[in-house]
């Protein structure tokens, strides 16, 4: 929250991405945030008393990219190693999620995307990307710490494509029949999003719901939206509530988040 | 009669009630009629009761009749029925039953006495067969044996109904003279709390009285307000109050959250005034309001205005009619937003579920530090 000193695991992960950002600095215009970070960057002002936690940077990369640079050497140069899955990239204190939505990823691969001229593990594919890359605009980023003066201009998902990202995360992995606890975080994710005014959300998923790109996975997150977050004794608001046991009253969550929900439905009819 | 009584002092204790009844009783009754009053009767009835005072009523023919007197401070209606079982067995009541005496030797009757009695304590003390007679001048005496009978009327309503002493702080009187205690800064006379309060001098009395005899005002006799334990005062009356008990308040959903309440609040067109955390983090340093306390006039039309979904539980903002207009006064804005002034926050705070309580005393805290930023010097302008 504006004025509040930012939890250092969130200092952490916006300095590894800023570490990232600058590493593949020439692949810039095809890479679009996503994941926490993009979240909080527009609920910022959405206060609801629950603190603000990531400690991952979640990072799209729309393909087509370049060659140059190479990202493997790139994020070793900056100090990353590999992870233990495609697409996870380590240093001291935090960590860089390289992704690629799965229907815009070249052919070929299981979970590791093939990105031609980079190596085969480099990113992960993820389904519920696609609209990060058919909505979203430039914003300027800084260090959360005093000492780091850096900034980078750079594109932020839009809130109706980080939606879709959500509730394609919480919605596969409910069909994975793991609804755990970590998942109610992303649950709250999908709250602080449905806070934001609702027209620029039913602009945001118009526009994800009309383009070849992102068609299949908008539609298929309005539907895991209705069953989700269609009640409040739906899964994904009980989640939500969950998320806030101790420091919020859980029933005003999971009333809210799928008021809002079934706001959000109606006006997509 | 009843206007002159006003300006005097009620009385209250036996002495002062004893000493109205003479008054009465050499004022009002007819001449040729004599009566005397023993105050100190020696143990003329049998048993415990001992009464309060002997009453010796002589006729012109001579006939006399002799009432035990009991004094009672105030008397309503469904007392005459106790004091019946109490004291019903002393003497006999109409009808006479045939072949009966009296119980008690010497006594012909009980006569009531009471600073005032209603007219329906009074005809209820007449069917129960008692006398009575209070201090604004309602007498009546009546005796089967011998029989004898006098009916003088007073006053038709109570004189000194401000009188009766305040045992909370629960009504809305309470509630404008607490306020105006909190938020003015002694010392001022009890007529300038009165209007400052907006209330009758009598009505702002009472409460005062309470609030002296608790040593939360300090008041010497009749003298200027010289000081207020604010924190006591608060503490006190949250005894008595609470937000959602005292208030008529309702439930709804905000879904964007409190804070999103706030911004829509412009939109009314009546008054409001937000209390609670909201209002409460504006000052002191506390956790984002979980809800939204609002004070309006009218719950249903503010609701509808604002597109409130009612949520009787789970619900993040209530919506509270005042007891007492006082919440929308001495109110302040930031940001184009009307705050109830803090000592009603304060209370509000102190009296609400969750973190209410916590939030109070942070609240409290800042207020102790920068008193001077919400409580003013007494003046007529208030």
């Amino acid at each position: 929250m504006p004025g509040d000193v930012p939890d250092p695991v969130l200092v952490e992960a916006r300095r590894a991405l800023l570490d990232a950002l600058e590493a593949l600095s020439g692949h810039l215009d095809h890479i679009v945030l996503v994941g926490a970070q993009a979240v909080y960057l527009h609920t910022d002002d959405v206060t609801l008393g629950v603190a603000l936690f990531t400690k991952d940077a979640d990072v799209a990369l729309i393909p087509p990219l370049g060659r140059e640079p190479n990202i493997e050497t790139a994020m070793r140069d900056a100090g990353f190693r590999p992870g233990s899955q495609p697409g996870i990239w380590l240093d001291e204190d935090g960590q860089v999620d390289l992704l690629v939505p799965e229907g815009l990823a070249p052919a070929g691969g299981r979970r590791a995307a093939r990105l031609e001229g980079h190596g085969k593990g480099v990113a992960r594919k993820v389904r519920g990307l696609e609209g990060a890359a058919v909505d979203n605009e430039f914003q300027l980023l800084g260090a959360l710490e005093p000492s780091d003066s850096r900034t980078v201009r750079m594109r932020v998902a839009s809130p109706a494509a980080l939606l879709v990202a959500k509730l394609h995360k919480l919605g596969e992995r409910q069909e994975e029949p793991r609804a755990d606890r970590l998942s109610d975080k992303d649950a709250f994710d999908v709250y602080r999003l449905l806070q934001l005014p609702r027209n620029v959300l039913t602009r945001g998923m118009r526009r994800l719901l009309a383009d070849e790109r992102s068609a299949e996975v908008a539609r298929a997150s309005v539907a895991f939206l209705g069953r989700l977050f269609g009640t409040d004794g739906a899964l994904g608001s009980v989640m939500a509530g969950r998320y806030v046991e101790g420091v919020a009253d859980p029933e005003t969550v999971r009333l809210a988040v799928a008021t809002l929900a079934q706001d959000l439905l109606l006006s997509l009819e | 009669m009843t206007g002159t009584l006003t300006d005097l002092p009620a009385p209250s204790t036996e002495r002062e009630l004893l000493a109205s009844l003479e008054a009465i009783l050499a004022d009002k009754v007819p001449e040729g009629w004599s009566v005397s009053v023993d105050r100190e009767p020696s143990g003329r009835t049998q048993g415990q009761w001992r009464p309060d005072a002997l009453l010796v009523v002589e006729a012109p023919n001579k006939a006399k009749a002799r009432l035990a007197v009991e004094v009672r401070a105030s008397l309503y209606p469904r007392d005459a029925y106790a004091l019946s079982t109490e004291l019903g067995s002393l003497w006999l009541r109409p009808p006479v039953p045939k072949g009966r005496i009296p119980t008690v030797d010497d006594v012909d009757g009980v006569l009531v006495v009471s600073r005032f009695l209603t007219e329906r304590t009074r005809s209820m003390l007449e069917k129960l067969g008692f006398s009575y007679a209070d201090a604004t001048g309602n007498l009546r005496i009546a005796t089967r044996v011998p029989p004898l009978f006098i009916e003088i009327s007073g006053a038709d309503a109570n004189p000194w109904a401000e009188d009766r002493p305040l045992r909370s702080l629960r009504g809305p009187a309470s509630a404008r003279v607490v306020r105006a205690l909190l938020d003015f800064q002694p010392p001022y006379p009890l007529r300038l709390l009165a209007e400052m309060a907006e209330l009758p001098l009598g009505s702002a009395s009472r409460v005062v009285s309470l609030l002296v005899s608790e040593a939360f005002v300090e008041r010497t006799g009749r003298g200027p307000i010289e000081g207020v334990d604010w924190k006591g005062l608060l503490r006190r009356w949250s005894q008595d109050y609470s937000l959602l008990e005292a208030n008529r308040s309702k439930f709804f959903l905000e879904p964007r959250g409190p804070k999103a309440l706030l911004a829509r609040l412009m939109e009314l067109d009546g008054p409001y005034a937000v209390t609670g955390s909201l209002a409460a983090s504006r000052r002191a340093e506390v956790a984002p309001a979980a809800l939204a306390a609002v004070y309006v006039r009218n719950i249903d039309k503010v609701a509808s205005r604002l597109g409130l979904r009612s949520a009787p539980s789970g619900g993040n903002v209530v919506l509270v009619e005042p007891l007492a207009d006082v919440a929308f006064e001495r109110t302040w804005d930031q940001e184009a937003i009307t705050y109830a002034a803090l000592p009603q926050v304060a209370v509000d705070l102190m009296t609400s579920p969750g973190r209410g309580p916590a939030e109070a005393e942070a609240l409290i805290e800042w207020m102790e530090e920068n008193e001077d930023a919400w409580r003013r010097p007494g003046s007529r302008s208030g």
